[in-house]
């Protein structure tokens, strides 16, 4: 939004206080109106009627009122240098706790050098800790996903600029720490926007690519959102291959048992939209299990790969003629033998056009694991967007990346395709090891 | 060898095989004939349990293979089976459709596989084939590879389920001339056909089915010069049949005429023959019999068959009558016009006259 504004496709913004005060105090040529709407607080959520609360509280109300100001400012000012979160130096013997925060928020909550979470949110809850002698453990999540991860008990707490509400009180138990409001924000009136362009389109675009990509390593933010979305994706469909063709092999004679229970599965899985699946494994089916955001969205993917898979097989088998199968019993072929020996080699080349889209269909569906969690390739181009208020380098950069991972996989497959493919041996193949040709 | 014991094979809809026996012996070259319908491809589906019979038993060389613990692949390896739309198998070479199987079932070398497909491949004239596909091959030389195929497991029975029938009229004699070459080998071999003359030339033995069950076993002059039962002479003189039920003086002759008139279009029946059927049921039926009995029960049964005379036969219930004692004169004069034999005869059958009348 101050992207916007600054860009001047808005001429005014209503924001939170903490966003305004850092993009004031930050580029001069922003401005905050001195009146305030909707003032509140921000608050750190904990799951209803949690024991620990009260003790986070009373930590809270012992910090004093200057080093929270102190810190307030360190966050909202421009000196970039300062922000560092101060280090968990104490003995932490009351244990470890997990805080669920949001990764995109600057200047509360956000990712900062090498994907690290800061923010004024972060330093808050060391406070505490430090007060009661617990070490924080942070997990930088979508802000939609914050409150169901407190409230299905994955962490202790959450944070992220979230202002307190009636309808939030409901869901969750707050500690109110801060003054919120909205405040309006709006150009200063000597914009000196011409002396933001004089660089020229060119050093424009390399400067925005040094922000997207140079600045603070963020391209290692970019190669490890690469690394978890090609692992989901790679084990998703390996894993869900193996499924796909075990659920067939077990439905392929007709066992009506079977049959009954892959067709409602597959109806379930495809009739649901992809990032419901992760989202429902994560909250309910996971709730209370503590397990990590990737490993759900490979188990989700694999069924919905699989359930993809087994669809693909079923009507790849079912375009080889039955003839062959009676022709290889006739000849003293069992039923799986036949299978694997005539059937399976001609059904290959009939679905495999459709399993590469598919694979190409998964690449792009993983986009959704931020909803669980996860830092995916998309989840970085958020997190540098909220960074560098720049939509420009980071969508078309993630969008490439899509590009260059499906076309790497689909490649992949071609060459076993090639290889698999019977029709494309040649004689020195077939008639390997037999003499007198 | 194989011996078929009350075979018996149900559908929802239909039983094409009810309580079919038969022995087969081992060198028998059996023709399956009959009409379309009667469960001949169903016998040979069943014979190798590629369809399992609802009832009965199969007993190979004494064995039964229908029992339920039985390895139908140890029966299954000694019964080749050609089918009619080939079924080869689509991604492999000539020549590995015919090592496939031996080297997967039967675990012979390579190399052995290799030398015995090149040689059935000369035997059945397709040598220099080897590494083509079989989408390439036309449809007769398909059939030859599957031939080949079955012979490269050599099976003690060959199954043929109408080998040429899905062929161009030019490839069948191709096809015809490799398993009449089969037949002199003293293979055991049963062959569902349509081609009688071919099935004439190469067998021993003719089952003629129908009515679910082997109607009629015996050597080929039997059962193609000598039937002893009407459906099979019917059959194998290629007899097209009109059968009319003449039971009540209410009797429907309006419909039958039309069921007349579409029997002759269906057989083209040239229009003069179409009259004088007509005709003889009018005069012999309508005006002499309906005159003479007050309860009929006439059957009248028309064959036709090309290039040679179509008799009309007149059974009917009831005292002695012989229509030659007509005192319509009129009727008999037009029936004797159109006849070159007018026979009439008493037996003590259900219905006991019978006339025979033979149109000129």
């Amino acid at each position: 939004m101050v992207l916007a504004l600054k860009s001047a496709k808005t001429d005014a913004v209503l924001i939170n206080n903490a966003i305004a005060t850092l993009a004031v105090n930050r580029d001069p040529g922003i401005a905050m109106f001195p009146q305030t709407l909707q003032d509140g607080t921000f608050g750190i959520a904990f799951a209803k009627d949690s024991p620990e609360r009260d003790a986070w509280q009373k930590a809270c109300d012992a910090i004093p009122e200057e080093t929270k100001q102190a810190a307030w400012e360190k966050w909202t000012g421009s000196d970039e240098s300062a922000k560092v979160l101060p280090e968990q130096d104490w003995p932490g013997s009351n244990g470890t706790v997990q805080a669920a925060v949001c990764d995109t928020l600057e200047p509360m909550s956000y990712a900062g050098e090498g994907g690290e979470l800061k923010g004024f949110d972060l330093e808050k809850i060391l406070l505490m800790a430090r007060e009661l002698d617990v070490h924080v453990e942070f997990v930088g999540m979508e802000f939609s996903a914050i409150l169901p991860y407190v409230q299905s008990g994955k962490a202790l707490m959450g944070a992220g600029s979230i202002i307190v509400t009636e309808e939030r009180r409901q869901a969750v138990d707050f500690i109110e720490y801060r003054p919120a409001s909205f405040v309006l924000m709006v150009r200063a009136v000597q914009t000196p926007s011409g002396e933001a362009k004089t660089g020229g389109f060119f050093s424009s675009v390399a400067d925005s690519f040094e922000r997207t990509f140079l600045r603070e390593s963020r391209w290692k933010l970019f190669l490890s959102g690469v690394g978890t979305t090609l692992l989901i994706t790679v084990l998703s469909v390996l894993l869900g291959t193996a499924l796909g063709f075990l659920v067939f092999m077990l439905c392929r004679n007709g066992n009506p048992v079977a049959n009954t229970v892959t067709r409602f599965c597959v109806w379930l899985i495809q009739g649901m939209p992809v990032v419901v699946l992760p989202m429902i494994l994560f909250y309910i089916i996971f709730g209370q299990v503590a397990i990590s955001g990737t490993i759900v969205s490979v188990i989700g993917f694999t069924l919905i790969f699989g359930a993809a898979v087994y669809s693909m097989i079923r009507s790849g088998v079912g375009a080889v003629d039955g003839g062959q199968k009676e022709a290889a019993y006739a000849l003293g072929y069992t039923d799986r033998k036949a299978f694997f020996r005539i059937v399976l080699p001609q059904a290959l080349p009939h679905f495999l056009p459709a399993y590469k889209g598919e694979i190409t269909a998964l690449i792009k569906a993983t986009a959704v694991v931020g909803y669980v969690a996860v830092q995916d390739l998309t989840k970085i181009g958020d997190i540098v967007r909220s960074r560098t208020y720049e939509a420009f380098f980071p969508l078309i950069a993630v969008a490439v990346i899509y590009f260059a991972l499906a076309a790497i996989l689909t490649l992949i497959v071609n060459r076993i395709a090639v290889r698999i493919d019977p029709r494309r041996r040649s004689k020195s193949v077939i008639l390997k090891g037999v003499k007198g040709q | 060898m194989i011996e078929l014991r009350h075979l018996e094979k149900k559908y929802e809809n239909a039983t094409p095989l009810k309580d079919l026996n038969a022995v087969i012996r081992e060198g028998d070259v059996i023709s399956v004939i009959g009409p379309s319908g009667t469960g001949k491809s169903t016998l040979l589906r069943c014979i190798n349990m590629l369809e399992r019979p609802t009832g009965g038993q199969i007993l190979l060389d004494g064995e039964d293979i229908t029992a339920p613990k039985y390895d139908l692949t140890k029966a299954r390896r000694r019964m080749g089976m050609v089918f009619q739309s080939f079924n080869l198998f689509g991604h492999l070479t000539v020549i590995e459709n015919l090592m496939l199987a031996p080297m997967d079932i039967l675990k012979k070398s390579k190399q052995e596989a290799y030398d015995t497909g090149v040689a059935l491949l000369r035997r059945v004239g397709l040598a220099g084939r080897e590494l083509q596909y079989p989408e390439q091959l036309s449809g007769g030389q398909k059939q030859r590879v599957a031939i080949a195929r079955t012979l490269a497991m050599n099976p003690d029975v060959i199954l043929l389920d109408e080998p040429t029938s899905a062929l161009d009229p030019t490839m069948v004699g191709e096809v015809q001339a490799v398993i009449r070459d089969l037949a002199k080998s003293g293979k055991t071999m049963l062959i569902v056909t349509h081609e009688m003359s071919f099935a004439r030339a190469i067998c021993n033995r003719v089952f003629y089915m129908d009515e679910g069950g082997v109607y009629e076993d015996g050597t080929p002059e039997q059962v193609f010069d000598h039937p002893r039962k009407e459906r099979t002479r019917r059959f194998v003189r290629k007899l097209k049949v009109l059968e009319l039920l003449i039971d009540s003086r209410d009797f429907d002759f309006i419909g039958a005429g039309t069921q007349i008139d579409l029997y002759c279009l269906q057989n083209d029946i040239p229009p003069k023959e179409k009259y004088r059927i007509r005709l003889v049921i009018e005069e012999l039926v309508q005006q002499i019999l309906l005159a003479e009995y007050a309860q009929p029960d006439i059957a009248v049964t028309v064959e036709y068959a090309p290039e040679t005379q179509t008799t009309v036969f007149v059974d009917y219930k009831g005292d002695r009558f012989d229509p030659h004692d007509t005192k319509n004169d009129l009727s008999l004069t037009v029936l004797t016009g159109v006849a070159e034999a007018f026979d009439y005869t008493y037996d003590d059958s259900e219905r006991q006259n019978h006339v025979e009348i033979r149109l000129k």
